[in-house]
């Protein structure tokens, strides 16, 4: 190949590659690295879960949100065989990618897996707004509650008293 | 002596039946002109015609919440009359609240209700506010309640004390919640909970789990502000479709059907009046009050004046309140409604204090309210009736049949419901959203009955959304 | 005394009493409670309160002894019936009242050949023969008649056709109700009506307090009368009710209801 052919090629590439990101991100990718993270931080505020970290006994798990009108939210989940935050899919197989309307409110359910949860919540404005909010939830199994709370009820403390 | 004996038989007889002949010629004569013969109503007294055994006892319905939501740590379903399981969780309240009613209750507040909300407990309401003394009464005459008016009750259990439970009430008037706590075991109670909420249905949260019942300091993030005890649907829901018959097409030639109702309104059916108008409603007319059944489906009764009506029975405000809505439901039993039909009071009864009144009733079907066209009746509600100094002077109900249909229709959430409310109105972010429910609302354009959502605000303005659906689902 | 003899004095004491009582109560005995009575002593007490006090004549002999007690019953108003939309006739409704003229065969019209001509002409109408009675009189415009409305025996005040006879026209008019009560049954069960002792006071109030007073009454009748619940609207059928009619010599007429004793209109 000339050497300019390869100049080209390689100017292409780079754009190529420069434009990969851009693309994904607009188009809500289907995974994201694990240290992807946000341009702003003004766009959406988590209601619930209340902390970052948080545990729970109902897999069923709500998040909700305020946010600016307009924003898209997509919600992904650390994959830990692939690395990846993987992007939440409901029972349809659609992608777990609302707007939010005129009311300002978003939520969604979605279903947890025993054990800790990496849940990833992205809110775009534009190809390059967005904010990234990354929660830890924790699912504890029955079995698992009603031994700590026999431990507790031997002391007089109700488990359901601590996880309120 | 034979002879003798037929003597005495034959006086005895002449004489009872001159005391016969006497007694009856009293009887006979007209004492005077106007009204009916008193004697022949005296009669009429001791020899009823008609026994109408009702099985409706209104001190019961009263006590029935329009609403019932159990919740099991996050887990929250809601059931309302039509529900198969109602009867059994109702009877288990009505026992708690017998209870209550014989209790001093302590001073709570509103963050241990909503913790009961999150954990294991049973949220019940009714359609209206009632007086707090009103309630009570329908569960023991020697009640102790100080609650000026209550709408909303819940009932939690703790797992550590199975002989106890703990039932909370809001006072309305100044919103302090009241704490109650009983001895009644627990494990029905807990058993109910456990079965019938042991999954959620993924549907319905409260604001409060939401947490958006509390206002944001960030300006960029407007948004709307719901009331913490709001039950929000958060997925789209699959309501039935519903379709309407006239009861009263061509009434003035069924008198088995208006005949029964004359009588309920008091009318003596050898004095009555009928007419027939030119667009075959009948009216029937007697001394005291005009009774006209529409041909498009709708009873009115106006009296002549506010001191002659219906007379209504019950010595206190109480009994007389309750004879009204005794009233309401056996006119209603009368016409003829589909299984899947009830009926909830809509006007309050915490301001009534005496013997004149407006009670207002609504009908439901598949546990949503069906809204009245008001321009087609000139009603708001599907029963309003008027009573001044203890008898009816105005009654007013839509006699249209409201039945199941056979398909579906798929409504959106209840966010989506509030982001289609246009948002260059300013109003709806100025206000918080204190109830938002769907209920079955007449399309003028297409003709069918759908269900809508609807919201109301701190003020009880109650207002429709406008949401396109696309097309029926089946 | 021996005790036969008092029981036997008992019985007859006691059987005259008991056909004093059926005599006396006859036409109201146990049970048959089809008309009202009105007994001699108020029939004399009304005549003389009407003289004294109104200074107004009545005859005892006008004034009924018994009154039929009779149910309300439901009349067709003529001008929503079918029969006047079957009619031949080009009939024009004004109100409650309709009229219309017809063209006839015949020059002129004397009692026979009127009656005649006007039966048929009444049966053409869907009026059966036997719901009404004809009277003839003369007009200075020429022989005319009406039909008062019966019901059974009874005469339906307000439901009358009258026509006047012309050189081959007949023109006629008024109002009608058709009932479907061909005889009407009497019942145990009717409420008994008002005597007319209050309505005929209440009827020489007004008949004494008007323009021209009237002096004496010279009829007292007995029927139904149709009666609409509002004065603004006709409606297709209405409740006839029992009703007294007195006229007075001066012609005018006061209608009142016989079940409660109210006024319900007066015709001069």
């Amino acid at each position: 190949m000339s050497k300019l052919s390869k100049l080209i090629t390689a100017v292409i590439l780079i754009f190529v590659l420069s434009a990969v990101p851009v693309i994904s991100c607009f188009a809500s990718a289907n995974s994201l690295p694990a240290y992807y993270s946000g341009t702003v931080d003004y766009l959406i505020d988590i209601r619930n879960p209340e902390t970052i970290v948080s545990t729970t006994t109902n897999r069923n798990c709500v998040i909700s949100a305020v946010a600016v009108k307009g924003t898209k939210v997509t919600l992904y989940a650390y994959n830990s065989a692939t690395g990846t935050y993987e992007v939440l899919k409901n029972a349809y197989g659609e992608k777990l990618e609302t707007y939010v309307g005129s009311s300002g409110l978003y939520v969604q359910q979605i279903t947890l897996k025993d054990g800790l949860n990496s849940i990833m919540v992205v809110a775009n404005s534009s190809s390059v707004t967005y904010e990234v909010v990354k929660l830890e939830i924790s699912l504890l199994n029955k079995g698992y509650m009603d031994n700590v709370n026999a431990k507790f009820k031997s002391n007089g403390i109700g488990v359901t008293d601590i996880f309120r | 002596m034979k002879f003798e004996r037929f003597k005495s038989i034959l006086l005895v007889l002449l004489v009872i039946s001159s005391i016969v002949l006497t007694v009856n010629k009293w009887f006979n004569e007209k004492l005077w002109p106007d009204g009916y013969n008193f004697f022949s109503d005296v009669k009429n007294y001791f020899v009823p015609d008609k026994i109408n055994i009702y099985s409706f006892d209104p001190v019961e319905a009263v006590l029935r919440p329009s609403k019932i939501i159990i919740n099991n740590s996050g887990n929250h379903t809601l059931y309302t009359k039509s529900s198969t399981e109602y009867n059994s969780i109702f009877s288990e309240l009505k026992e708690i609240l017998e209870l209550a009613a014989l209790e001093k209750p302590v001073i709570s507040d509103s963050s241990e209700w909503d913790n009961c909300l999150k954990g294991k407990s049973c949220y019940f309401s009714y359609p209206v506010e009632y007086g707090g003394n009103y309630f009570f009464t329908h569960l023991s005459k020697e009640h102790q309640n100080s609650v000026k008016s209550l709408q909303e009750f819940v009932v939690t259990i703790d797992n550590r004390v199975t002989s106890s439970v703990y039932l909370y009430l809001r006072d309305t008037a100044n919103d302090n919640v009241v704490k109650y706590r009983l001895s009644h075991k627990s494990d029905v109670l807990n058993q109910i909970i456990e079965q019938t909420a042991y999954s959620s249905d993924g549907i319905n949260y409260y604001s409060f789990e939401l947490n958006f019942d509390a206002v944001s300091d960030d300006q960029k993030k407007e948004h709307i502000v719901i009331d913490s005890d709001v039950l929000i649907n958060i997925s789209p829901k699959s309501i039935a479709s519903i379709g309407e018959q006239n009861l009263f097409n061509n009434i003035a030639e069924h008198p088995e059907l208006y005949s029964p109702i004359l009588s309920e309104f008091g009318y003596n059916t050898s004095a009555i009046r009928r007419y027939v108008e030119t667009d075959n409603s009948a009216v029937f007319v007697e001394n005291y009050g005009t009774l006209k059944f529409h041909t498009n489906g709708f009873i009115d009764y106006k009296s002549v004046n506010s001191s002659n009506g219906v007379a209504l029975s019950g010595e206190t405000i109480y009994e007389c309140i309750n004879a009204g809505i005794s009233f309401v439901n056996r006119v209603s039993m009368m016409l003829g409604f589909s299984g899947d039909m009830y009926w909830e009071i809509s006007s309050d009864i915490a301001d009534i204090t005496s013997k004149s009144f407006k009670l207002c009733f609504d009908y439901y079907i598949n546990d949503n309210m069906i809204i009245i066209p008001e321009n087609d009746y000139s009603m708001k509600h599907a029963v309003e009736m008027e009573v001044s100094g203890g008898k009816i002077i105005s009654y007013k109900q839509l006699c249209r049949n409201y039945y199941t249909g056979d398909y579906h229709i798929t409504c959106s959430s209840a966010i989506d419901a509030i982001d289609s409310l246009d948002s260059d109105d300013e109003g709806v972010f100025a206000d918080v959203i204190s109830d938002i429910f769907t209920a079955y609302t007449f399309n003028t354009e297409t003709k069918i009955w759908q269900p809508m959502w609807y919201i109301e605000n701190s003020e009880g303005d109650i207002s429709v959304i406008s949401v396109d659906y696309g097309g029926a689902g089946v | 005394m021996s005790w036969k003899r008092i029981k036997t004095f008992l019985i007859i004491l006691f059987l005259l009493i008991n056909l004093y009582l059926v005599l006396s109560d006859s036409g109201n005995l146990f049970g048959s409670k089809t008309s009202t009575r009105i007994d001699e002593k108020s029939i004399t007490q009304t005549v003389d309160i009407l003289a004294e006090n109104y200074n107004i004549k009545l005859d005892k002999s006008i004034f009924p002894t018994s009154i039929d007690n009779l149910n309300n019953i439901d009349v067709t108003n003529y001008i929503y019936s079918e029969e006047i939309t079957n009619s031949d006739y080009n009939i024009s409704v004004s109100g409650a009242k309709f009229s219309s003229v017809i063209e006839t065969d015949t020059y002129s019209y004397n009692e026979t050949n009127a009656k005649k001509e006007f039966v048929a002409l009444l049966s053409s109408l869907g009026i059966k023969e036997g719901t009404y009675k004809l009277y003839f009189y003369k007009t200075d415009a020429g022989l005319a008649c009406y039909a008062q409305g019966y019901v059974d025996k009874y005469p339906l005040f307000n439901s009358s056709i009258s026509a006047l006879f012309g050189s081959r026209r007949i023109a006629f008019g008024g109002q009608w109700y058709l009932s479907n009560a061909e005889n009407i049954e009497l019942t145990n069960d009717t409420i008994q009506m008002c005597a007319p002792s209050s309505v005929l006071i209440d009827a020489a109030e007004r008949a004494t307090t008007t323009e021209t007073p009237s002096n004496s009454f010279e009829k007292i009748s007995y029927g139904y009368f149709a009666s609409y619940y509002d004065e603004y609207q006709l409606s297709k059928t209405a409740s006839a009710i029992p009703c007294y009619v007195i006229e007075t010599d001066i012609g005018s007429k006061y209608y009142y209801d016989a079940l409660n004793g109210n006024f319900l209109k007066q015709e001069d």
